[in-house]
């Protein structure tokens, strides 16, 4: 049977290629980030390369997008993987298009923070990337429909995606609380729509959306007290993690008043924990927050872009309970009853439980730096578009925090292309600075990048 | 007396048809615009980018124009890492034109400023402007004279947009073909009237039809050119209006 695989794999692929069109493409992008502090490797994953491979007949066409990751060092930290970033069916019709699969969705009209794009969920190993680098695809199905001036785009998704965390991850920058042996609850509902009604203008376009669905971020659900646990010695404490369900209603805009592109999104989101039966002392949050980005744009020449973008998220409403479970209060009480002083770290520990700080689940990525960021950046084009130079600046405004970058990309050949960014952060002394987290993760990353 | 006003009279006789054939500049343009054109036409090119110090870069382009121009649907074939960016341009007579770019890195359909006419379209010596059409009543014109370009006997027209009329370019010499009526050279000056870019222009003749073969674009105070090459056209196929629509950006071209 085995000898007759390439056989039956021929015998589909010459007719596929004879009535339709394949097309392949795809990179090579070698890289390492070097921290500038010790010059040491910074040991994290990174796409070593990827592959489209499209057919398309007729009205249909079948994409795939394929990556593999690794890592320089350390492989036990994790499995060189093949990701199938994408593969889904595309259909073409004289109303719209329709696209079944998995996918990546990207919704917004500003540039690279997104409010009111949370279709798809995020890999926080390449926050610092791009456009679709560092999103994941889901299961989903997409229809979208062009009448005169308006373009209306309605997406379902079955399937349940989260955000992937570096987790253990010794050398990622953010100190991602997740407490040892947590457990997570998957959504009640898995099943996730949104909406998205776009008007294009003469000055530009205007659009509106809205999606009800469920956290991509993890929150706490409650506690459980594993009583056998605590009598053995161990630790009692096992956390539950949950994703809110969560709406989210958003409005984002192009204009092009003169001289200038304005590019500003707004979000407001709507989030609750779902209710979950199991015997713990859970936590409940029910909050609004606004999230808003507002970009101009303005080319003084040919060559040279200038971009400010304000990133914003303010929390409107935050309630959130902890409601104790017999178990816990059980514990409370033997605490108190046995003076036994070897106990003492435990009742500090659970007088100091409570509810854990909200922190928003969906929304631009940079949420979870800071709450309010001005973003200043530039680009130029020199040696006749051989050299790429870019700059950028991000100053965090509720707390000290700052983060440049300048990166460069020069075109070696046709197709290759040497990049270099140099990243540095720097933070304050506040307690829970994010920056001053990062300030060690300042770096010089180094890459090829090849596009065949 | 008698003879010389005899004279007089049949040198009138003789200038009659010269002074009933001569046109003004706005009827040689409008005739340029009247001539016949295909309805639509589809066509493959090569765009070759050449710098100042002569390192080329050239890129494969598949286009789709319909509506006089005014409609027009690209997409880049080549090199690898143009591959899938694709171009949609639509002019309408009473608001901003859309332009628009699909960005398949960002799997986003970007609007562009249709008032950025002097950007660069995909860093050639093409600029947005460029590639959208002239209207005819946005400018004043006149006939400068006569010359002989490439061993065609042309007219020298001279466009100046009209005041109101925001143009990055403060006016164009065209050298017109007298016997085809298309433009064989184009020179645009700048604001400061200096001489900016030099349009060179070839034909063929397919169904009736002065098709472009190649258009050559210097940009003479940079030292760079463009050249396309039209390795393939089709001309009055049918091309669908829904054609020029977002959705087509990200498909494969036919």
């Amino acid at each position: 049977m085995k000898k007759l695989i390439p056989a039956i794999f021929l015998m589909v692929l010459v007719p596929l290629a004879s009535f339709g069109q394949f097309n392949f493409s795809g990179d090579l992008t070698p890289s390492g980030m070097l921290r500038i502090s010790d010059g040491s490797l910074i040991n994290l994953p990174f796409r070593l390369g990827s592959i489209e491979v499209d057919y398309a007949r007729g009205d249909f066409e079948l994409k795939t997008v394929t990556a593999l990751e690794t890592r320089w060092k350390d492989p036990e930290l994790s499995e060189d993987m093949f990701l199938l970033r994408e593969a889904y069916l595309m259909w073409y019709p004289a109303f719209g298009e329709v696209k079944l699969g998995k996918m990546i969705h990207a919704w917004g009209a500003a540039d690279a923070n997104n409010p009111t794009d949370n279709l798809s969920p995020y890999d926080y190993y390449y926050m610092f990337l791009t456009g679709t680098d560092r999103k994941l695809g889901s299961m989903s199905m997409a229809v979208k429909t062009y009448v005169s001036d308006f373009q209306i785009e309605l997406i379902a998704i079955p399937e349940f995606a989260a955000n992937r965390f570096p987790l253990n991850e010794p050398d990622f920058p953010i100190d991602i609380p997740v407490p040892d042996g947590a457990q997570y609850f998957d959504p009640e509902n898995e099943f996730e729509v949104g909406g998205r009604l776009q008007y294009a203008m003469g000055i530009g376009d205007l659009s509106a959306s809205y999606f009800k669905g469920n956290d991509r971020s993890f929150s706490p659900a409650g506690l459980e007290i594993d009583l056998a646990a605590m009598m053995s010695g161990g630790n009692p404490f096992i956390s539950h993690l949950t994703y809110r369900e969560t709406d989210a209603i958003g409005l984002d805009a192009v204009l092009f008043p003169g001289n200038w592109t304005f590019r500003g999104e707004f979000a407001y989101f709507r989030t609750q924990t779902p209710e979950i039966e199991y015997d713990m002392s859970k936590f409940t949050y029910d909050a609004e927050y606004l999230q808003s980005v507002i970009q101009v744009e303005y080319a003084f020449a040919n060559t040279v872009q200038l971009m400010a973008q304000f990133i914003s998220n303010n929390n409107q409403k935050v309630e959130s309970s902890m409601e104790k479970d017999g178990n816990f209060q059980n514990l409370e009480i033997m605490l108190q009853d046995i003076s036994n002083h070897s106990l003492d770290p435990m009742r500090a520990q659970i007088a100091q439980m409570g509810v854990p700080e909200f922190s928003a689940g969906m929304g631009t990525p940079f949420a979870m730096i800071a709450d309010q960021v001005v973003i200043l950046s530039s680009m130029v084009t020199l040696l006749d578009n051989s050299l790429e130079l870019s700059g950028m600046l991000m100053v965090n405004l509720k707390e000290t925090g700052y983060m440049a970058n300048i990166g460069s990309t020069y075109s070696m050949m046709e197709g290759l292309n040497l990049e270099t960014t140099l990243g540095y952060f720097i933070g304050g002394d506040e307690e829970g600075n994010r920056f001053k987290q990062l300030e060690d993760f300042s770096n010089l990353k180094l890459g090829l990048s090849y596009s065949f | 007396m008698k003879t010389i006003t005899k004279h007089i009279f049949t040198a009138m006789l003789l200038m009659l048809p010269m002074m009933l054939l001569a046109e003004t500049g706005f009827e040689l343009a409008k005739a340029m615009e009247d001539k016949s054109a295909p309805t639509d036409m589809k066509s493959n090119m090569t765009m070759t980018l050449t710098n100042k110090q002569g390192k080329t870069r050239e890129s494969t382009i598949r286009s789709i124009a319909a509506d006089d121009n005014r409609k027009q649907i690209i997409w880049f074939l080549a090199p690898a890492d143009d591959k899938g960016v694709a171009f949609l341009k639509i002019e309408h007579a009473q608001k901003d034109d859309e332009m628009r770019l699909w960005l398949p890195a960002f799997k986003k359909v970007r609007r562009i400023s249709s008032k950025k006419k002097a950007d660069s379209f995909m860093g050639s010596d093409l600029s947005y402007e460029d590639m959208t059409s002239r209207e005819l009543d946005e400018y004043t014109y006149e006939i400068l004279g006569e010359k002989v370009v490439d061993g065609i006997d042309c007219h020298i027209l001279e466009s100046t947009p009209k005041a109101g009329i925001t143009r990055t370019y403060k006016r164009f010499i065209t050298y017109v073909s007298k016997t085809d009526l298309v433009s064989i050279l184009d020179e645009a000056y700048d604001t400061r009237d200096k001489l900016l870019k030099r349009r060179v222009m070839k034909y063929r003749k397919n169904k009736g039809y002065d098709l472009p073969t190649e258009i050559f674009v210097e940009n003479v105070q940079k030292g760079s050119n463009t050249r396309l090459i039209f390795s393939s056209q089709e001309v009055d196929t049918g091309v669908k209006a829904d054609l020029f629509q977002e959705k087509n950006l990200k498909r494969m071209p036919k």
